[in-house]
């Protein structure tokens, strides 16, 4: 269905019906920023309640391709839609709604930004753990996205902070699940099946999360560390001391250039190096900081404190934001944290096989290397047999790797997931059923094929 | 298998208050495939099928309205590897919870498994997982399905699937959470992988007396605001002190209201700021006594308290209806207030433990089976007091899950559009609903019955 042409005429009619002219854009100038891969949708749509938002599902009927959108920022994840007639914007459903102090919990509008959730809640001195304040990162996005959270160790993964969820389904039906209360084990988990449904088992309009109160402090510390493999051990002895780091990150030598720029790091870079980050206590940050620092030196390292701004900076960077422009390819690489070293060296002999040019970070407890790599003019062969060869790779440890952005060509020639055994049958037959039109996000679920 | 009269009607109960039928036979399978092969047998034969862990649930799920084939999962309890350095337990779903705790502190891994429900000593955790059972440490660190990273199941067409895995974040929906907690009505779990976190550096126990439950509950609220972040707390009403204070002993003062347990754990370092914290909390809402322990002998005699109160019921009522209800942590008080007036109301005594900082209600009510006026009351209350945790913003179940028991009060709390979400989830794996059939949702929307699910059609010689 992916070359039939849209009516112009009936879409409009239809979207301006539910949204009135006010609530719908067609000019290109509106449409283009909404691009995917190159295909523009014929309309950027607004509604301004979850309400409205599922009547627009229903009056569309899965006549046309719909795809949500929250801040646009990972939005080149997964393949372009197959059908593509709305961008479905959740700019206008951004309202903090319930915030409980109290029971620290916070619902919110799918278009909200992290920002306006830190700037609300600070007064409070709380926050939401799943990632630093930026602007683009919306929470139904976050939702929608599941990539983790910076400091899993400390907080948690998303699935574990994401308390209950609003959904408008494909045919219309607005529904909640979940609900601000920590227990809850009535009916199924739909917030979990919702998390990393990437738009395309509904359109998540609302959340609610757990909060937690601010630590009193966020420590950093750089460890430059002899070689990668010796990192990624300072990495799991921290793991199996009895510290508790919020956060371990990894970074191979090419990546430790791009911080060099960094206050203090001048003196590391060019060599391997760990962030850990502590949460807490002033007493217990110290003595932990203190500890970490005799690990590393006991694994021939030499460690530095880093100022907490400098710190979150570059745990951004670690969460896969790169400061300056990206290369062609960026891969989300899984695998046991213990692997992490392997995983280095196999990116890193990966990138020489391929004529490839590379940088990667990892963040270690959650065994996630992220890889942004290039080849000459972006060689589509290159790219693609950099990813293959990786998955080879990691295949033993039951490891992944999903490719979250490359040049149209490359994506279109490969899977940009890779073999999801099982979870590609449930995720078809669930899409089946509750979006049989395909009219959500179509081919951008994982493992399910564009068109069914 | 077993299919003698006797095994098939002991079948028909378990640690809930309901009775279902007699069942048609029960297998004890002792590997995913040998699940596989009867499940595909029971598709093949249209019968329904109920996968059963230890039976200690009380919300009814383990048992059968109709004559079913039990897969009885205790014979699947090896702890087939443990990963520290990956923090991960792979196992089979026939192992008991406490079971895998004790292997990992008698190998001196340093290293447990949290979600520790009141049933634990026996519970598994195929059925952990299956109603995605709480605890006593949930506020920091979630429930099961907080600690499960992958699970292996059968599927109702007798597919083995995996989903989830020991590396998390895998591309797409987070179906390991959806199977968490769907009690059986999805797939049969055969194999799980469990998060396992080290052991904290310090615990440090109180517990603190207060005059009353409304101040306990602002204390909770207020050890909370502080950016104190227990690892438990629980709270036990005057009535329960005093059950628990003739089973035990414990001599609790005649003034004292309530009581609550505080629990802190984590890096040494600091802990003696919180701990004080938290005492200068509870004295600021007028605590009559606060007793710190800093021993795991002095610890444990403070979680007596709590741990006896299921136990110390059998001293004054042969049966209990435990209730399971939660709501907004700072609706607590509240809550407990309403339900001793609905109970009250309804001519029946209630004693009440909360997981006070998740809001979890567990009120007790005192039960006699044979008295079927005191059964209706019950149920009734019980009812009501769901209804009021709905109204208060919060769940018909903290932690035991719907089954039979509040299958009808699922409208409570879902629209028809969202019961009809999670059913067609339901319905697109098990078409004919035969895996844990007609559980959780509203019986209405289950559609008529076409099995043949006659008593003697299971044929004997299919299953080697």
């Amino acid at each position: 269905m992916s070359g039939r042409p849209v009516d112009a005429a009936a879409l409009k009619s239809v979207l301006e019906g539910v949204l009135g002219p006010e609530g719908c854009r067609f000019d290109p100038a509106a449409r283009e920023p909404f691009a995917l891969d190159g295909r523009v949708p014929e309309a950027v749509v607004y509604p301004p309640t979850p309400e409205r938002a599922a009547e627009l599902l229903r009056a569309c009927g899965g006549a046309w391709g719909i795809v949500p959108w929250g801040g646009g920022h990972r939005a080149e994840i997964g393949p372009p839609p197959t059908r593509y007639g709305v961008a479905l914007s959740l700019a206008r459903i951004a309202e903090i709604g319930e915030y409980d102090t109290e029971s620290l919990t916070l619902s919110a509008g799918a278009g909200t930004t992290l920002f306006d959730v830190d700037q609300r809640t600070r007064a409070h001195n709380q926050m939401l753990a799943v990632g630093w304040p930026w602007e683009r990162h919306t929470l139904g996005g976050l939702a929608a996205g599941n990539r983790g959270t910076p400091k899993r160790l400390a907080y948690g993964a998303l699935r574990d902070q994401l308390l209950g969820i609003k959904v408008a389904l494909a045919d219309g039906s607005l529904t909640r699940f979940g609900g601000k209360v920590l227990k809850n084990v009535a009916g199924y988990d739909m917030t979990k099946f919702f998390l990393g449904s990437r738009g395309a088992l509904g359109v998540i309009v609302e959340t609610t999360w757990k909060l937690f109160s601010r630590p009193d402090h966020e420590v950093y510390l750089w460890a430059a560390m002899p070689s990668v493999d010796a990192a990624a051990r300072l990495a799991a002895d921290l793991l199996r001391s009895p510290l508790l780091p919020a956060c371990v990150f990894l970074l191979e030598p090419k990546a430790a250039q791009r911080l060099a720029g960094l206050e203090r790091l001048g003196d590391l870079a060019g060599r391997p190096l760990a962030l850990v980050g502590f949460d807490g206590r002033a007493a217990a940050t110290r003595r932990q900081t203190a500890d970490a620092e005799a690990l590393a030196g006991k694994a021939g390292g030499e460690a530095l404190p880093v100022r907490e701004e400098i710190g979150q900076q570059a745990a951004g960077y670690l969460m896969g934001e790169l400061p300056s422009e990206e290369p062609a390819l960026r891969l989300r690489l899984g695998t046991l944290p213990s692997f992490s070293g392997k995983a280095f060296g196999a990116v890193r002999s990966a990138l020489d096989d391929h004529g490839c040019t590379g940088e990667a970070v990892a963040d270690y407890a959650a065994g996630r290397l992220t890889l942004w790599a290039d080849a000459a003019e972006s060689a589509p062969e290159a790219l693609r047999g950099l990813t293959e060869t990786l998955r080879k790779r990691l295949a033993p440890v039951d490891g992944f790797v999903e490719v979250e952005r490359a040049p149209p060509e490359v994506k279109a020639s490969l899977s940009l997931w890779g073999d999801l055994g099982g979870s590609a049958k449930l995720n078809r037959v669930f899409k089946e059923k509750l979006d049989p039109q395909n009219a959500l996000a179509p081919g951008r679920l994982p493992g399910v094929p564009g068109e069914f | 298998m077993q299919h003698r009269k006797a095994d098939r009607f002991v079948y028909g109960y378990d640690a809930s208050i309901f009775r279902g039928s007699d069942v048609l036979a029960i297998a004890f399978p002792a590997t995913a495939e040998e699940v596989a092969a009867l499940v595909r047998l029971a598709a093949r034969e249209g019968l329904p099928f109920v996968a059963r862990g230890a039976g200690t649930g009380i919300n009814g799920g383990a048992l059968s309205q109709e004559a079913a084939l039990v897969i009885e999962l205790s014979r699947m309890n090896r702890i087939l590897e443990v990963d520290l350095e990956n923090r991960f337990a792979v196992v089979e779903p026939g192992v008991v919870n406490q079971d895998l705790k004790r292997y990992l502190q008698e190998r001196g891994f340093g290293f447990n498994f949290v979600p520790d429900p009141g049933s634990q000593v026996v519970s598994t955790l195929g059925g952990n997982v299956g109603n995605n059972a709480g605890g006593m440490h949930c506020l920091k660190y979630g429930v099961t399905s907080n600690h499960i990273m992958g699970l292996q199941v059968v599927l109702p067409d007798g597919e083995i699937v995996e989903v989830g895995s020991k590396v998390p974040d895998r591309p797409g929906p987070d179906l390991t959470g959806l199977f968490v907690g769907s009690e059986g009505t999805l797939g049969i779990v055969t194999r799980i992988t469990a998060r396992i976190l080290p052991l904290p550096e310090a615990v440090v126990t109180q517990l603190v007396l207060f005059p009353d439950v409304n101040a306990a509950a602002r204390a909770v609220s207020g050890i909370m605001a502080a950016g104190v972040l227990p690892a438990a707390l629980e709270l036990l009403d005057r009535k329960s002190m005093t059950l628990v204070d003739r089973a035990v002993h414990i001599g609790y003062p005649e003034n004292a209201g309530a009581c609550l347990i505080v629990e802190l754990d984590g890096i040494r370092d600091g802990m003696d700021s919180d701990v004080r914290r938290v005492s200068e909390i509870c004295a600021a809402q007028n605590a009559l006594s606060i007793q710190t322990a800093e021993t795991e002998e002095e610890s444990h005699r403070l979680w007596l308290s709590r741990r006896a109160a299921y136990g110390a019921m059998a001293r004054v009522s042969a049966n209990v209806y435990i209730c399971d209800g939660s709501v907004p942590r700072n609706r607590l008080a509240e809550a407990i207030e309403r339900v001793v007036e609905i109970c009250t109301g309804h001519g029946l005594d209630v004693i009440n433990l909360a997981h006070a900082g998740d809001g979890n209600l567990h009120p007790l009510i005192p039960l006699d089976p044979n008295d079927p006026d005191a059964r209706e009351r019950v149920i009734v209350a019980g009812r009501e007091i769901l209804e009021m945790c709905v109204e208060l913003g919060g769940s018909i179940t903290g932690e035991h899950g719907v089954g039979v028991e509040k299958q009808e009060e699922m409208a409570l709390m879902f629209s028809p559009e969202e019961l009809g979400a999670m059913l067609t989830l339901k319905f697109a794996l098990d078409p004919d609903d035969r895996c844990n059939p007609r559980k959780i949702f509203p019986l209405a929307l289950f559609p008529p019955r076409t099995l043949a699910a006659a008593e003697n059609r299971l044929p004997r010689d299919a299953v080697s």
